[in-house]
């Protein structure tokens, strides 16, 4: 590593049009990451043209801000208002959102940026020193290590699922079968769209998500009006407090390592990042009953995974020249534009560049959590607004997101078709989060498990042997059977406490 | 009444697994491996087929300890949310015709209606002002176009 290079890049940085281009690309990002249904690759693909009059070190900056923006941003609307702005920002709702019912928006906003801001500078910095060597490792990551992973983050089912385990492994297993809908991975045969053109693709993940989680909530809002003023408790600091800090380092420094190692696999995305995560964190976690009731480190360990991603999925980007998902290839694109040619060769001739976007990422880290505590006041307001005028406006937002994806009227009724659904699975106690993982890695893991093997002659014995692959098995086992274990102590207290209550 | 959702539930549940599963035989072998189109589908379809079944068999046998509101069409919410479905799908229906600023103002003073807000300056200002915004940030910041009305010529 040339750190004289580095030191001198990171001075180009730090030069003001740089910085506020940086810092106009975070405000942009975030703004777009919040309204559902724009994702981050939507504010990318959106923004570039922006970059293409401006010098490199601007251009970079811009996009690398809006890239961490717009991560971060999904997380504001899952929180607030349970509808992620994001893929990236689903699992951040199943503790963030319980939070702010509770009159603790500030807090868990002011988490989830804190949390972005250690997970994305933990990417960077990873980015920085270990490009070459991470590149190394995610490469020997086949189909079979994909389906390893994908079975690693499907067996947080059980542990998403509150109440019963059957209701849960019944929305999960539909949602596995949801995500079947569309052309086969292999051979491109359409299987369930029933002659619709429009389910080519399977259901849009953008609406579902949409209608599962907003237009369901404006649907009970609408049954019950429980019309009373959602109170936040007063912001006194916008910063994360010391206890929550104390309860969250080991949580957040694990999933910025595991968020990065994982935005490194191509192919494995923030969203995915997010879940796996949370899923470790509530593995680990001396409570793990109380994640998805508003624990803060629910918020902390899905924040800083994904936004971690960022600088992972630059990895292969920089070093390989592969783009791991479709924001990294509208990066790759951006970086075209600009003549350069992301690679192997690009460390050997354009260092300066390499290191210039090392130093653009820290410094739009920085950025993102300045311009995020500053908004958290403001996020945090939008939920005192009257309930009789904040469901519309959020209904209205949905229904926009949903369309917005496709320019596609299609997306609309997928909304709403899953928003009734939603309803009516919420109203019979029926938990929603395992369909939304399902629908994740469902697809991740049919393909990946048939490509395997293809390759290994269908032996499945061969697949599942794999060093990395049995490892990530064994631990989705492990968590499937402790999850088990602890749902049924915990069913079983229940019924002895209301036993004791009959009793009395 | 939480016990005789969860064995409509599963008992509809089984069924439409086995219709799904009985639509995967529609599905061509795979020509790339033993491991064919239908494979996963038919794993998760017999998935959701056994839980549905437990599902209903364990209601049917247990108590539930669980307790929902019955689905009455009689109950004021239950009708209201109803509504609010019908004119989602009358506004998705109308959008493309009268466009999204026409329909989205009434949809918005509609849904404030039914929330039961009875201010009808503050629901008008904030039907035009809601729809403006959303059409500004949409339409012209980020060049994504929403239906401007077929009546309109556009």
């Amino acid at each position: 590593m040339d750190f004289e290079l580095f030191v001198v890049e990171m001075i180009n940085v730090l030069h003001w049009q740089v910085l506020m281009m940086i810092f106009i690309g975070v405000t942009g990002g975030i703004l777009i990451g919040s309204l559902p249904g724009l994702t981050a690759t939507m504010g990318v693909a959106l923004l570039v043209p922006f970059t293409f009059g401006l010098p490199l070190t601007e251009s970079i900056g811009m996009l690398l801000g809006i890239f961490c923006g717009a991560i971060y941003g999904g997380s504001i609307s899952a929180i607030l208002i349970r509808t992620p702005g994001t893929p990236a920002a689903a699992a951040t709702l199943l503790d963030g959102y319980p939070l702010a019912q509770r009159g603790q928006a500030g807090r868990a906003l002011s988490m989830s940026v804190f949390a972005s801001f250690i997970g994305g500078l933990t990417g960077a910095l990873i980015m920085t020193f270990l490009s070459p060597q991470i590149s190394k490792f995610a490469l020997q990551f086949g189909a079979a290590e994909y389906f390893g992973l994908a079975v690693f983050g499907l067996s947080i089912i059980i542990s998403v699922s509150s109440g019963s385990i059957l209701k849960g492994l019944i929305i999960g297993f539909l949602g596995l079968l949801i995500s079947t809908v569309g052309m086969d991975p292999i051979s491109g045969y359409p299987r369930f769209t029933f002659g619709s053109m429009d389910l080519f693709e399977g259901p849009s993940f953008i609406p579902t998500l949409i209608g599962l989680f907003a237009l369901a909530e404006v649907f009970k809002g609408v049954e019950t009006l429980d019309t009373t003023q959602k109170t936040v408790a007063k912001i006194k600091n916008v910063f994360p407090v010391m206890s929550d800090i104390k309860k969250c380092w080991k949580v957040i420094a694990k999933s910025s390592l595991l968020g990065t190692f994982i935005g490194s696999i191509p192919g494995a995305g923030s969203d995915i990042a997010a879940f796996v995560g949370y899923s470790e964190a509530k593995r680990t976690s001396k409570t793990p009953e109380k994640f998805g009731t508003g624990k803060i480190e629910g918020v902390a360990a899905a924040e800083s995974a994904n936004n971690a991603c960022t600088g992972g999925a630059m990895i292969p980007l920089l070093s390989l020249g592969i783009p791991g998902d479709a924001v990294t290839a509208i990066l790759l694109g951006a970086f075209v534009i600009q003549g350069l040619q992301p690679g192997p060769m690009m460390y050997v001739e354009n260092m300066d560049v390499i290191y210039s976007v090392f130093s653009s990422m820290m410094v739009a880290n920085i950025a993102l959590l300045i311009v995020g505590l500053i908004g958290i006041r403001f996020f945090a307001r939008a939920i005192t607004v009257r309930k009789s005028i904040l469901l519309p406006t959020i209904f209205v937002l949905s229904l926009v997101g949903a369309y917005s994806m496709r320019n596609s009227m299609f997306d609309i009724w997928l909304a709403l078709a899953f928003g009734v659904i939603g309803y009516f699975l919420q109203r019979y106690r029926f938990p929603v989060s395992p369909i939304l993982l399902a629908i994740i890695l469902g697809p991740m893991a049919e393909s990946n498990l048939r490509r395997a093997l293809i390759v290994a002659d269908n032996s499945i014995l061969e697949v599942m042997t794999k060093p990395i692959t049995a490892t990530l098995l064994t631990l989705g086992i492990l968590t499937l059977v402790t999850s088990i274990l602890r749902h049924r102590k915990h069913s079983n207290k229940i019924a002895a406490m209301e036993m004791l209550e009959k009793g009395k | 009444m939480m016990k005789h959702v969860d064995i409509t539930f599963g008992a509809l549940g089984f069924l439409f697994s086995a219709f799904a599963y009985y639509y995967t035989g529609t599905f061509p072998e795979d020509m790339n491996g033993e491991i064919g189109i239908a494979y996963f589908p038919r794993i998760t379809i017999i998935g959701l087929g056994v839980c549905c079944l437990l599902l209903a068999i364990t209601a049917f046998i247990n108590k539930s300890i669980e307790k929902s509101e019955p689905f009455n069409l009689k109950n004021k919410g239950t009708q209201r949310a109803i509504i609010c479905v019908v004119a989602t799908v009358i506004y998705s229906l109308i959008i493309t015709t009268f466009g999204f600023l026409a329909c989205t103002v009434v949809f918005l003073f509609f849904l404030m209606f039914m929330l039961k807000e009875r201010n009808y300056a503050l629901m008008g200002t904030a039907s035009v002002l809601i729809t403006g915004g959303v059409f500004t940030i949409f339409n012209l910041f980020l060049n994504i176009t929403l239906p401007l009305g077929e009546i309109y010529g556009f």
